[in-house]
């Protein structure tokens, strides 16, 4: 239902990472150094193959994701090549078996956003989405993971799950599922925090994000704001991750998204994270 | 309607929540988006990219702005901002929206705000643009600088020069502080490890010009007297003539 698996560590499921930004605090070698739990990184290079090698160079044993942000795959027409081929380039410098991109856009043609859009929430996006996803899949070094993206002003008369769910199907890809992203989007619609999780193909979700946000509410509108390490993980996500982590039977990899934090908040951030897969943890240690 | 153009259409909404409506007529999925949701998200991204793209650059110039907020909601919704370069890296957004709200009487502001905005591009935008060799926004320069701030090069200079004379203590007001009455003309300079900022007199900036168009030392001696000799000397020593 996914395509090709993987080898080596990201076989199975390997625990509890860090999605670290090497342009942003907390300096991933002080991590490295830290004693802080941490099973793997998802590395963030904003493009920059030097930042790759660093951190491959320095992390050992550790096992390494990437994260990308440039590709757009919500953008109607193919990936770029030049950013492709930088993505290929990174991916293969960490050694990552597969890369995250998320269903959204930074750029509508020339045009800079300084946000993401994310999907419209329709079939034709959706095609759009899978069209480009299977792109990836097929020129990366490894395989692409599809991420529900982000919400604030859902568009479009679908569910996120329903639009993740027909891209994976249609592109033959793994997916990511944003804990926050999700919540994100239930409450735009006044959703419960797992609605239509139901019917969704769990089977198909390698990885299971979580990070620090924060939910301001005007006017009786609640907005998420993604903050990653800026701020603190909201109870809410903490108990969906202990809900949906161990009904996704494929599932390898947990990232907690800490791009901004201190070392004080991100040791936090892990303890709470993994107490609340704790059981996922225990049986992974008698495997 | 493309796919294409109904996100950009969802992107123009973002920033203009009023067209809601009319810009549903042409893209049907736009009846999706919830008006009250859609103008807290539009608030939203205003304060975004107020904080992001211009406070860090032009602080004391939102500072004298009675509704800053309001401002960046007007600078969204402009045209201008479709065509920003980065993070409006240019400042042209910015220039080009306050220039046309001041014109249509639609800021409340100092009537010197012209000046500090002016001041705080030089020093955030032009002359570090132009030390790393990075063009400027011609247009939105011209308008701003128009009777303000002028460029030297070449005759006698050592170096290109702006200077700048404004009708307040911009340096004063930059740095939180109590403007002084008196706001001589200062000069700017510039090269690869950054710009140099200093003020003049109003005689020095007169035979700066003067030596920017060639002029000998009889001709400058002539046009200030006595105090010829003392100006050229003071500019030679600040490496502005060669």
């Amino acid at each position: 239902m996914t395509g090709p698996g993987v080898s080596g560590p990201f076989a199975r499921f390997v625990g509890v990472g860090l999605g670290v930004d090497v342009h942003s605090p907390p300096d991933w070698r002080a991590l490295l150094t830290s004693g802080i739990p941490c099973d793997f990184f998802e590395v963030y290079t904003r493009g920059e193959l030097a930042g790759a090698q660093a951190i491959k160079a320095a992390a050992g044993d550790l096992p390494l994701l990437y994260h990308d942000d440039a590709l757009d795959p919500a953008f109607p027409a193919p990936p770029d090549a030049e950013l492709l081929e930088t993505c290929a380039a990174n991916m293969a410098a960490v050694g990552a078996p597969w890369c995250v991109s998320e269903l959204a856009t930074r750029r509508l043609g020339e045009r800079y956003l300084d946000f993401f859009q994310p999907m419209l929430l329709n079939q034709e996006a959706a095609r759009a989405c899978a069209d480009n996803m299977r792109r990836l899949d097929a020129a990366l070094p490894g395989r692409v993971v599809a991420e529900n993206p982000p919400y604030q002003l859902p568009v479009g008369p679908w569910h996120v799950l329903d639009a993740l769910a027909w891209v994976t199907d249609a592109a033959q890809v793994p997916c990511v599922l944003d804990l926050g992203h999700l919540l994100s989007f239930q409450l735009c619609r006044g959703l419960e925090p797992l609605s239509g999780l139901d019917g969704f193909p769990l089977e198909r979700v390698w990885e299971l994000h979580v990070a620090g946000a924060q939910i301001e509410t005007t006017d009786g509108v609640a907005l998420y704001h993604d903050a990653h390490g800026a701020a603190e993980i909201p109870p809410t996500l903490l108990e969906m991750l202990a809900e949906v982590a161990p009904r996704c039977p494929q599932l390898r990899a947990i990232t907690i998204e800490i791009e901004d934090a201190d070392l004080e908040r991100t040791a936090r951030q892990v303890e709470q994270t993994r107490a609340a897969v704790q059981g996922l943890l225990d049986a992974r240690s008698r495997a | 309607m493309s796919l294409l153009e109904d996100m950009l259409a969802l992107e123009r909404v973002r920033r203009r929540p009023a067209d809601l409506e009319r810009e549903a007529q042409a893209h049907p999925v736009l009846h999706t988006v919830e008006p009250q949701r859609l103008r807290a998200v539009s608030a939203s991204f205003a304060r975004h990219v107020l904080g992001r793209w211009w406070q860090p650059r032009f602080g004391a110039t939102f500072s004298q702005v009675a509704d800053p907020a309001g401002l960046a909601t007007r600078l969204i919704a402009g045209d201008a901002f479709e065509a920003a370069v980065g993070e409006d890296e240019t400042a042209a957004v910015l220039i080009q929206g306050v220039l046309a709200l001041r014109e249509a009487g639609q800021l409340e502001a100092p009537e010197w705000l012209e000046d500090l905005l002016a001041y705080e591009y030089l020093l955030e935008v032009g002359l570090p643009r132009r030390a790393q060799g990075l063009e400027p926004d011609a247009a939105a320069e011209a308008r701003l600088f128009v009777g303000r701030v002028r460029w030297f090069e070449g005759g006698r200079l050592s170096r290109p020069l702006a200077v700048a004379q404004f009708a307040v203590d911009v340096a004063a007001l930059r740095e939180g502080e109590e403007p002084e009455e008196e706001c001589p003309p200062l000069a700017f300079g510039w090269d690869a490890d950054g710009a140099l900022e200093v003020p003049l007199s109003y005689e020095a900036a007169d035979a700066l010009e003067l030596l920017a168009s060639g002029a000998s030392d009889a001709v400058v001696d002539e046009a200030f007297g006595e105090h010829g000799p003392a100006l050229r000397e003071a500019l030679t020593e600040l490496g502005f003539v060669a």
